[in-house]
């Protein structure tokens, strides 16, 4: 079974210049001062820029954005990692045991995680990608991303997401996050992907 | 005989549309270049008892005198290096390196593909006739061979040629066949070659020859970290390939119409799956299912006039048919589970699915006046993806049982075979003539085309260079009969 495990980001505060404070939180949708890369390699070889912002990297913030506006004086030395800060995150990506698409425990919990940030900021929408391995027949396939998809939404609309928020979407077995014919790579290829934003 | 259609009337066309806080550009290019990455074909296997054959090199003349002097390359590519690996040509006649097509190596690697036949190597050849009276039948009977294509190709001018053949029977010494094809186009003439190796399959066999028919297919490959998709059209042997769309996300599940000039298939070019129906001359290109939800595995009715689909928008993936013209639906199965990949029998009176309403995938059959619904697949844990041999016979699927393979079903006898043994086999599509079955498979980490015949004793292999070709779907046949 595979793990899902909490990632922890390591967000790089590029506080040159003027010592202005890192901000509290990290926020992942809106204006993407920050971006914020979950799972590093999940969107590999899938982004033409279709996918808007969600093309995760990690990037430091421009110089000037955190600049107070005057001093340009740069205090290079002390511990570099004061300036890291360190957050706690559900990685958007629900993974499923071959042909199946039920909701484990653990995967339930991340579902619950994002159902309540979208209940936080009325704002959020959410698309919910559907993902197989390449196993068994393509059009199948683009069934089964479908109903795994249908999964998350309904175990979100359960959390009180509304259903007009969510969007599903089922690319089968068409989008491998890795291209390999192994175990290890048909694991990370069964998931459903949320978008929100 | 019907022309293929130059493409080049299509132009490029995009599609702007903005989704979000995000505009974007998705380009999607129906086009013709000259040629498009050429599949390479590779024959694993072949038939013990095959027949030995003389394909000789035809003569190459221009209608005002026959070349006889060797001149250099004229840089005309009369033969790919796939082909004339397994067949080299060590001493062909002097005038053939001016013919703009080795007709006779077309036609001896179609009959040497088919597994049924050995065609003699040019460099065992006592002699090249081009003319009856040139043959000496005694030269060839040491040989085992008992029947000889000779021919000519005959330069006409303006880029037209003539093409004269004669099948013979080396035993009784007579002609068996005898054709001549007047003002062939250049681009023409490997079709040509098809036919002639059409005539020389069925008379020797009985049976229908598919050589001069195409087969549509999807390449992926990636440029960076874009996937970049083609939909091609190339010909049985894999030559002529032409893309008729190009996109960057993905695209599934071509499906010929009976008349063999459009191809119903799904693009994901608007972010989602979406079924569109394009003409092959690149006349028109319709989106005709759209609908919330997956929209899928387009099949056409045998009198073309109806689609059958794979829907979700009223709940699960269910099977509906669409009126192509009236664009109305019904719908076929009503369940939680899902219902897809349907076909048609050829008699058009019902249906083969697959469901998993047993819990896995096994194929069904729907029959259209009743609605009524049966079982059909019994053997191993997953049938999916059935596929009718034009006869109504056989039942070709996707079998998993461990791995995944092509097995074969035959509705008469309820035997069950799997013909094939290679890696992640899937999406079958038989030939018109239904001697064999042309099949997605994965080697080597790359997805790569191959073709097995029915009775599991011939296979080839046919790849692109530089990316993954998969959902191949073999088109009718081009002429009547």
């Amino acid at each position: 079974m595979f793990q899902l495990k909490k990632i922890f980001a390591v967000v790089a505060v590029a506080s040159l210049g003027a010592c202005s404070s890192p901000p509290d939180y990290i926020e992942r949708s809106g204006e993407p001062d920050v971006i914020v890369d979950t799972a590093p390699g999940v969107h590999d070889g899938l982004d033409d820029g279709s996918e808007g912002g969600s093309g995760v990297e990690v990037l430091p913030l421009n110089s000037g954005a955190q600049s107070s506006g005057y001093g340009s004086t740069e205090n290079m030395d002390g511990d570099p990692m004061k300036n890291f800060q360190e957050v706690e995150m559900f990685e958007p990506i629900i993974y499923f045991e071959l042909d199946q698409y039920e909701l484990t425990d653990q995967n339930t919990k991340v579902v619950k995680h994002f159902a309540q940030e979208m209940l936080n900021n009325e704002r959020l929408t959410v698309k919910i990608k559907g993902h197989t391995d390449e196993r068994g027949t393509p059009e199948y396939n683009l069934a089964l991303g479908e109903r795994r998809a249908k999964s998350v939404a309904e175990a979100m609309m359960l959390f009180g997401v509304a259903e007009p928020r969510i969007e599903v979407i089922s690319y089968g077995e068409e989008m491998p996050v890795d291209a390999e014919s192994n175990e290890a790579a048909w694991q990370k290829n069964r998931r459903a992907e949320l978008e929100i934003r | 005989m019907l022309t293929l259609n130059p493409r080049s009337i299509m132009s490029p066309f995009v599609v702007l549309f903005s989704r979000a806080k995000v505009t974007f550009v998705f380009c999607i290019l129906l086009f013709s270049p000259p040629l498009w990455a050429e599949l390479t074909i590779e024959i694993s296997e072949g038939y013990d008892n095959a027949i030995p054959i003389a394909i000789v090199p035809f003569g190459f003349e221009t209608a005002v005198l026959s070349v006889a002097v060797k001149e250099g390359q004229q840089g005309l590519e009369a033969s790919k290096p796939s082909e004339s690996k397994s067949d080299k040509i060590s001493s062909p006649p002097l005038s053939q390196e001016k013919a703009p097509l080795d007709l006779a190596q077309v036609v001896a690697a179609n009959l040497r593909r088919s597994g049924q036949f050995k065609p003699l190597l040019n460099s065992s050849m006592p002699s090249y006739p081009t003319s009856i009276e040139q043959i000496e039948f005694r030269q060839w009977r040491p040989l085992d061979i008992d029947n000889m294509l000779i021919g000519k190709l005959i330069d006409q001018g303006d880029g037209f040629y003539q093409v004269d053949m004669r099948f013979m029977d080396v035993l009784r010494k007579r002609q068996v066949l005898g054709k001549r094809w007047n003002q062939v186009p250049k681009e023409n003439l490997r079709q040509i070659a098809h036919q002639i190796s059409d005539l020389i399959y069925e008379e020797l066999t009985g049976i229908r020859g598919a050589f001069n028919t195409q087969i549509a297919y999807v390449t992926m490959r990636k440029k960076g970290k874009k996937r970049h998709y083609t939909l091609e059209v190339a010909d049985s042997d894999g030559f002529n390939a032409q893309a008729i769309l190009k996109s960057t996300q993905p695209i599934m599940s071509p499906s010929w119409s009976p008349d063999g000039k459009k191809l119903a298939y799904v693009s994901f070019e608007n972010g989602r799956s979406e079924v569109f129906i394009q003409s092959l001359d690149g006349q028109y290109r319709h989106k005709v299912a759209s609908f919330k939800g997956i929209n899928s595995s387009p099949a056409w009715s045998p009198d073309g006039k109806k689609l059958a689909l794979t829907l979700s928008k009223d709940g699960s993936a269910d099977i509906y048919i669409m009126d192509v013209k009236s664009r109305k639906l019904q719908r076929l199965t009503k369940r939680w589970s899902i219902e897809t990949e349907a076909i048609w029998a050829p008699n058009g009176q019902s249906l083969f699915f697959n469901s998993d309403r047993r819990g896995q995938p096994q194929v069904f059959q729907v029959f259209l006046d009743t609605l009524e619904i049966r079982r059909v697949s019994f053997e191993g844990r997953y049938n999916a993806n059935p596929e009718i041999s034009p006869n109504g016979r056989y039942l070709a699927m996707v079998h998993g049982q461990g791995g995944f393979n092509i097995g074969l079903l035959d509705l008469y006898t309820d035997e069950f075979n799997v013909l094939t043994d290679t890696f992640l086999d899937e999406s079958p599509s038989f030939a018109p003539n239904g001697e064999m079955i042309l099949y997605a498979m994965n080697r080597n980490g790359r997805g790569q085309l191959a073709v097995v015949a029915i009775d599991g004793n011939t296979s080839q292999i046919l790849r692109v260079k530089n990316g993954e070709v998969r959902e191949p779907a073999w088109g009718p046949f081009l002429t009547q009969q």
